[in-house]
């Protein structure tokens, strides 16, 4: 022991709790490699490793896997008649079980001198004769090799005339019993259904089906590989009857081997003896997810009923509930001792697990569990695809779209409910009642109402004519119900040819109907169009309205908005505030007041102007209160934009109310799938991520996401800032593999829509720069970073919070990379525009200061350091709390100042509560933790060197 | 005095576990006397080499002390982070103060029975442990932290996690680490 320094220890355990991570055959190759030339730290290791044994470690470890455990592997080893007696060429051993078709045995390979072990099943009935068919059988199976698939390696039948199976010998557990031995969580379990879906997929591919899979099936040895048996054997008992039945000649049933059957694993159709197919395996599989994740078999009507052949389970579809409601009982407030007894096996509480179990993995093992085949996942390998993206935190597919959202949206904008047929025929000329409506608030002169009225059904003709003549255009194959056949989109491009070709001498009535079908294409994500079609509205009524009549607000307020979703906001500024003056010059308040002051407030919000944009936001609900009753959609987008604006300004509680009141709103007014309700969500959702409450936080975002998907599609520029906000939310989390590549998706997105200089760009550019630099990969984060400050430069200047952002963040990457002398500069710049714009208490003043205080460490400018330290620990416990991650990187840095002055007591206090806070908060192995770590390090080393006692 | 005090030191607990810090303090001044006090009875009278459970000490603390239907897990978490810390404390003392006045005859053993460790024996000089235990934290203060709080609270890798706010892989790791050079230090000579 006293040969080995305290230093090489420290090394020995960070190489040791490396080594643990590799698999036990890798892992004597990987010590010797990272130790290199350096003896004494491989003997220090090797000691280790030779006092700690994965034997021993799961004998031990908790008391309370003891209790999950489920009795001895294999039964006794019992005498059979069969012992020593030669199938095939292998010899029996002895029986390791019995199973519905038979006795399964261990045997041994007896010819040859390769030492092979197998596992014989013996199948319980006769078997008459081999066929052909059997042989070629027998032969693809032979074939069938996959990791995950214990190998089939004979059949045929015994002297006596019994079927025998020769399979690979898995020495091992049911996977299910594995699982809850190890406690393993939701996401290993799911690695491991990936991986069994793997194998049923590989033996799908080669037109195998399994029809018999269930947890003693599937078995997990030593090296925790998951391994599927019995493979093929269900076809091949059918062959047997088969056989049987052409010798017979009685009519053929298809798998009557049911009997075998557990049933509970089994699919519906196989309970009726209908025709099996690949989706047999889907339900089964759905089975196992279920009992893998809740620890509980599924239950469903059928569950409770025989099942076999009963044309009555046929019609009624079972009512099977998810799997989150099988983990706890919401009718008794207290979890039972089984349901914490289960959720303690997968390491979480029941109400955790719960929580993690509602709305993915329910929708997946119910699509899974559908009655009709039809029904479930076309493939296994949608079902792998949706758990993966489960895992990946992506908008899994089982979910589906509630309704067609484009028409949905276009109807919904104008206040209308509308049924499923001719949805757009009804939409459009419910839509010319409420342009009466409007037009009857505006024109209080009398010729001008009846203009207006005679104009709007002008509209309604027009739009309607327009909708069914698009439809009968479009509807290829009329089948006996109008459908959806006709997207928005389509109409829409018919409409507005219609307007360009016919309306030529109706300026007000051309105008109107551009300006409507402009907005609707912002609202379908296609700008570019809507900026032509809106700019043609806007010089159309220019050139044949009076200078006061309302509609210009309008135009002013629909180009506006166009060009800023364009990213124009220098082009758009000076029409809304036009529109906004115009609007305010009516004397009662209207719909284009609430969306000037929406869309500018949006506009000065997006520059970071957020105290200006409340302001502008707070008569927006003024107007909408007033314009509502009760309070609809103006209110709740009103709610909404003043809640983003409070959180910049870090007003987390009130941003967090008026977000709450939208989103019911919004869910009262608009159902739970629309992307209105999305947007509240995500608002919402960032905002409880900086209260800190990640797991809500997490599940709105994901909600909101997955929304927009299901109801614009995947490539719908609202979804996509939806992926990309997600993404930020991953770094936000400290998840920066997994935000990596959707950040860069999203940047990618963008540049491809947007252009390269366009401001989103560049809050790409700077959330993937975070997620890689987070990562360690430093270098390459400097290119994103610094593109991302050039075009903040281009388009706010340098005096701007957001410019302030990415400036800091380049000087704190520089620090990092260890370039002090730019660092410093580049963050001096940072908290200067910093304090200029947010006041010398803010937090993100005392963020730029942390770094800077680091900086001076550095420089051994311990005095200074420590001032700027303490003013940053300081603002941030004031700002955040004295418990926040920020406050206790700042008080670590400070604890490295006293350090480095002497003051060790006090440091190690500071550490002792620092490390633990931003380790719970960021992980033990990211950036800042390992930093804080390094930080302990040289307390124990500068106490060593002082010759001080060290830690108590 | 047992149920004068209850509720106080619930409330405490629960104070503490909401990150109040001077709760903490307050909550050493109520257990410490009373976990001292059970330790010294145990520990009286007992002249020869004595072995001692730490686990069931603190266990009897806590019924006598917490008002149990009221007590989150974190709070009992807390609880028993804290009284680890204080029975090592305790022990110590008392095997000093047996040290001199026996001259070395009179070592205070640890019975590692609820945690068991290969190439260990059953119980431990708790001055060795305790020497065994600075040491390893200087060189992975995580890991002495975890041993202590297996060994002296009696807590599984999960409650370990959970009062060390650590991920349970990451407990496990340091576990094994711990482990393995405590076996090293005070097992027998290879």
């Amino acid at each position: 022991m006293t040969t080995i320094s305290l230093e090489t220890w420290r090394r020995a355990a960070v190489v040791f709790e490396r080594a643990l991570d590799q698999s036990s055959d890798g892992r004597q190759a990987f010590v010797r490699r990272i130790c290199g030339d350096d003896d004494e730290l491989l003997s220090a290791v090797v000691s280790l490793f030779a006092l700690s044994s994965d034997t021993a470690e799961s004998n031990e470890d908790d008391v309370e896997a003891v209790a999950v455990r489920r009795g001895p592997r294999l039964p006794p080893v019992r005498s059979s008649p069969w012992c020593g007696r030669l199938v095939g060429r292998y010899r029996i051993l002895h029986p390791i079980g019995t199973g519905g078709m038979g006795e399964v045995f261990l045997a041994e390979r007896a010819t040859g001198d390769v030492e092979q072990r197998a596992a014989i099943k013996l199948i319980r009935e006769n078997h008459p004769a081999s066929s052909s068919r059997f042989r070629r059988e027998r032969q693809i199976l032979a074939r069938l090799t996959h990791p995950n698939i214990a190998r089939f390696l004979d059949a045929g039948v015994t002297e006596g005339g019994r079927l025998y199976v020769v399979l690979e010998y898995v020495d091992g557990i049911p996977f299910t019993d594995y699982c809850d031995q190890r406690r393993l969580g939701i996401d290993q379990r799911l690695a491991m259904f990936v991986k069994i879906c793997g194998a049923v997929q590989h033996a799908h591919q080669n037109l195998i089906v399994h029809c018999d899979l269930k947890p003693g099936n599937v078995l997990v040895g030593n090296d925790g590989e998951p391994k599927l048996l019995d493979f093929g054997i269900s076809k091949l008992l059918d062959l047997r009857h088969a056989s049987q039945s052409a010798a017979t000649d009685r009519p053929f049933r298809p798998n009557t081997n049911t009997r075998y059957l557990t049933p509970v694993y089994a699919s519906p159709e196989q309970r009726q003896g209908r025709q099996l197919t690949m989706a047999t395996d889907t339900y089964s599989l759905g089975v196992l997810l279920h009992e893998l994740l809740t620890g509980r078999l599924p239950v469903t009507d059928r569950s409770t009923r025989g099942g076999h052949g009963s044309t009555r389970a046929v019609d009624q579809p079972s009512t099977s509930r998810g799997p989150s409601s099988d983990v706890l009982d919401r009718r008794h407030g207290e979890a039972t001792a089984d349901e914490l007894a289960r959720a303690s096996a997968r390491s979480t509480s029941p109400r955790s697990l719960r929580r993690r179990l509602l709305g993915d993995l329910d929708a997946i093992v119910l699509r899974c569990l559908r009655d009709e085949p039809s029904d479930r996942y076309n493939s296994v390998d949608r079902l792998v695809e949706d758990v993966r993206r489960h895992l990946n935190a992506l908008p899994i597919r089982a979910r589906p779209a509630q309704l067609d959202y484009r028409i949905g949206k276009f109807v919904n904008r104008h206040g209308l409910a509308v049924g499923a047929s001719l949805a757009a025929v009804l939409a459009l000329s419910a839509l010319g009642v409420s342009m009466i409506e409007r037009s009857v608030e505006v024109a209080r002169e009398r010729d001008r109402a009846i203009e207006a009225q005679r104009e709007s059904e002008q509209v309604t003709r027009f739009l309607t004519d327009t909708f069914r003549l698009a439809s009968a255009y479009n509807q290829q194959d009329p089948g006996p119900a109008p459908t959806h056949s006709v997207t928005v989109r389509e109409a829409l491009e018919y409409s507005s040819d219609r307007v360009q070709r016919e309306l030529v001498d109706q300026p007000a009535l051309r105008a109107r109907l551009l300006s409507t079908i402009g907005r609707a294409y912002v609202d379908l994500g296609e700008i570019d169009r809507a900026v032509g079609l809106l700019r043609e509205a806007k010089s159309i009524r220019r050139k044949s309205l009076p200078i006061d009549h309302p509609d210009h607000a309008d135009s002013l307020n629909g180009l506006g908005w166009a060009l800023l979703q364009q990213g124009r906001a220098g082009r758009a500024e000076p029409m809304l505030r036009a529109a906004l003056v115009a609007s305010r010059a009516l004397d009662r308040p209207s719909r284009h007041l609430l969306d000037s002051l929406l869309y500018l407030g949006d506009l000065v919000n997006r520059r970071g102007d957020s105290a200006a944009a409340i302001k502008l936001f707070e008569e927006a609900l003024i107007v909408a209160r007033e314009l509502e009753h009760p309070p609809s959609q103006g209110v709740a987008e009103a709610l909404t934009s003043l809640g983003v604006a409070l959180r910049s300004q870090g007003q987390l509680d009130q941003a967090e109310l008026r977000l709450r009141e939208s989103l019911m709103i919004l869910q009262r007014v608009r159902g739970e799938q629309h992307p209105e309700v999305a947007s509240a969500m995500h608002a919402l959702g960032w905002v409880i991520a900086r209260k800190g409450d990640s797991d809500q936080a997490s599940q709105l975002l994901r909600q909101a996401l997955s929304i927009t998907e299901n109801v614009l599609g995947s490539d719908h520029p609202e979804t996509l800032a939806h992926l990309a906000s997600w993404g930020d939310y991953l770094t936000f989390r400290g998840d920066y593999e997994a935000a990596e590549p959707i950040l860069r998706q999203t940047l990618h997105e963008d540049r491809k829509r947007k252009g390269h200089h366009h401001p989103d760009v560049a809050q790409s550019l700077n959330a993937l720069a975070l997620a890689i630099w987070q990562q360690g990969k430093l270098e390459a984060a400097e290119p994103h970073l610094r593109e991302a400050l050039a075009i903040a430069h281009r388009h706010w200047g340098r005096e701007n919070k957001r410019t302030a952002v990415f400036t800091h963040n380049l000087g704190a990457l520089l620090h990092e990379l260890e370039r002090s002398e730019e660092a410093a500069s580049t963050l001096e710049d940072a908290l200067e525009i910093r304090i200029r714009l947010l006041g010398d208490t803010h937090t993100e003043v005392a963020i730029t200061l942390t770094v800077l205080a680091d900086l001076r460490v550095g420089f051994d400018d311990y005095e200074r350091a420590l001032e700027l330290a303490t003013k940053a620990e300081t603002i941030l416990a004031a700002t955040l709390s004295a418990q926040h991650w920020r406050t206790a990187i700042a008080q670590s840095v400070r604890a490295e100042c006293l350090i480095g002055l002497g003051y060790y007591e006090e440091a190690e206090r500071l550490l002792m509560n620092a490390v633990p806070r931003i380790e719970a908060a960021r992980g033990t192995d990211s950036r800042p933790a390992r930093a804080a770590q390094r930080r302990v390090e040289r307390l124990v080393e500068a106490r060593a060197a002082s010759g001080a006692p060290s830690l108590s | 005095m047992a149920g004068g005090r209850a509720p106080a030191i619930t409330d405490l607990l629960q104070a503490w576990a909401d990150d109040d810090a001077e709760a903490g303090e307050r909550l050493f001044e109520a257990v410490y006397p009373e976990l001292r006090m059970l330790a010294r009875q145990r520990l009286a009278g007992e002249n020869a080499a004595i072995s001692i459970q730490a686990t069931e000490l603190i266990h009897e603390v806590y019924c006598k002390l917490v008002d149990q239907r009221r007590c989150s897990w974190q709070c009992r978490g807390q609880f028993f982070a804290v009284a680890a810390m204080m029975i090592r404390r305790i022990l110590i003392d008392h095997a000093k103060q047996r040290c001199r006045r026996k001259r070395g005859s009179g070592v205070v053993h640890l019975s590692l029975d609820e945690v068991q460790i290969p190439w260990l024996p059953k119980t431990l000089d708790v001055l060795a442990l305790d020497g065994a235990l600075v040491e390893l934290a200087g060189i992975e203060m995580r890991a002495a932290q975890i041993a202590e709080l297996r060994f002296f609270a009696g807590l599984s890798l999960q409650e370990t996690a959970r009062v060390t706010g650590l991920s349970q892989s990451t407990v496990q790791r340091k576990w094994r680490f711990g482990k393995a050079w405590l076996a090293r230090k005070l097992g027998p000579a290879p």
